[in-house]
């Protein structure tokens, strides 16, 4: 009787532990777990009708173009709010400049060319020398096939969206500038204000609207190029058929979606 | 069978349970802790653009439009020298480009194209404004019709003192305020 008894009081007290731990435990992270949803997307935004599983976009600049005004530069920072600290660039613009009897390149970015180079103080170091060969190079961020910066996010912040994009969750990164040491074409710089990494989308809320990135639509000689491969009518689908196109640093096997024409070999 | 044996089964099937409600309940996954590449692509996609299309532009400056539309800077985007417009369009910012902008495109300088048209500013009109003479709306319809508005002779020598259309000798020592009496502005000589 006493046994039936205790045995009576234990299980309304195991009854009372499981009930309760459901209560504590599991209820909270339920809630917790519908708030941290994400939300619908408002079906009236303007990216509605966007799906980037349809769209292969590859970006192509011509270097023989490039005049190295950096209107594209300054577009850049108006449209995604890129402070003007010329430490901080989605794109910038790079002079290649090739003194007789010398093998190697000189480079220089000043302010990342968002003034342009006209600059007497720029060009007084070239003053009086005998030069063989000079072009521009407009960089960005090559949205890699195999992107090192995804790679070695340790919180997953960084990812590859559908359409070949490498985006950055803000939300999710810690700043701790791992993916900036990655990237071999220094395409990423950590934001000061919010202290997480930023790097250029290709213009992703542009794009996705049907507009062009920034950089490409204020660019005065066309010498930067944007579009969609699975369109076979677009330009870009056109000059990848017909022309010998380069990506920076290929040996590396990063598979860059920024294309180069008439690259020269000295770049990069 | 032993009691406490029934109990231990009890308790587990108990606990077991509790295990069971849990995971259906409260949906801690890997991707809820973060662990996993979700995409916030939407996000990105729905950031406002602050740069237009130059035909948002041309529905009120339609006049600008038709200059520019025939001229050397016809594949050119508005905002590529105005800036974004997004300010203009919001509030009405006049949106003027810079005097430097001419050269930051137009200046010799090394590594520049050779095809491209370039001066040297320091040998071209130095203290000139460049819009004294050109209208970038219109640079190769309206540069050889020049505006002339001068008065004097230091006017007409600020551009034919020497550079591109200099005096003939046999000009140099003419009095002042003598230019005007055989000459109309941009038509040449009236003699």
């Amino acid at each position: 009787m006493s046994g039936a008894m205790r045995r009576r009081a234990f299980l309304k007290l195991a009854g009372r532990v499981v009930i309760g731990s459901v209560v504590i435990y599991g209820a909270p992270s339920a809630v917790m777990a519908r708030l941290n949803q994400p939300g619908e997307a408002d079906a009236e935004a303007p990216p509605a009708n966007y799906n980037p599983k349809s769209h292969e976009w590859v970006f192509i600049v011509d270097t023989a173009k490039c005049i190295g005004c950096g209107r594209c530069v300054r577009a850049c920072k108006q449209e995604n709010h890129v402070p003007m600290d010329p430490r901080f660039n989605r794109t910038w613009i790079e002079r290649y400049v090739q003194i007789a009897d010398s093998d190697d390149l000189e480079v220089d970015s000043p302010d990342a060319g968002i003034y342009g180079f006209t600059s007497p103080e720029v060009n007084r170091k070239y003053e009086g020398k005998e030069i063989t060969k000079s072009f521009f190079v407009p960089k960005l961020c090559n949205q890699c096939e195999k992107p090192p910066c995804v790679q070695v996010c340790p919180v997953a912040a960084t990812y590859k969206a559908a359409d070949g994009v490498v985006l950055v969750n803000r939300d999710k990164c810690i700043g701790c500038r791992y993916c900036i040491q990655a990237c071999p074409y220094g395409a990423r710089y950590l934001d000061p204000d919010e202290h997480v990494a930023d790097k250029c989308t290709w213009c992703y809320h542009r794009i996705s609207r049907g507009l062009l990135p920034a950089c490409v639509t204020v660019c005065p000689v066309g010498a930067r190029k944007f579009g969609d491969l699975r369109d076979p009518e677009s330009e870009v689908s056109k000059i990848v058929d017909k022309l010998r196109l380069y990506v920076l640093k290929e040996d590396l096997g990063t598979k860059p979606r920024v294309r180069y024409t008439q690259l020269d070999e000295g770049v990069r | 069978m032993n009691h406490l044996t029934r109990l231990a089964v009890l308790l587990a099937l108990a606990v077991a349970g509790l295990l069971f409600v849990r995971t259906a309940t409260s949906q801690v996954t890997v991707p809820l802790i973060g662990l996993v590449r979700d995409n916030n692509a939407v996000h990105w996609a729905t950031l406002q653009p602050r740069l237009g299309s130059s035909s948002d532009c041309a529905g009120c400056h339609a006049d600008v439009d038709l200059k520019w539309s025939r001229s050397a800077h016809a594949g050119q985007a508005c905002e590529s020298c105005h800036s974004a417009g997004d300010r203009h369009m919001a509030y009405g910012a006049i949106l003027p480009p810079m005097s430097e902008l001419c050269t930051t495109c137009h200046e010799k300088i090394i590594g520049r194209p050779s095809s491209f048209p370039t001066i040297v500013r320091a040998d071209h009109y130095p203290l000139q404004d460049c819009l004294s003479c050109h209208d970038p709306h219109a640079p190769a319809a309206a540069f050889p019709k020049i505006p002339h508005n001068v008065k004097g002779r230091e006017d007409c020598l600020a551009c034919h003192g020497n550079g591109v259309a200099p005096l003939p000798p046999n000009h140099a020592n003419r009095p002042v305020e003598l230019c005007l009496g055989c000459h109309k502005p941009a038509e040449g000589s009236q003699q």
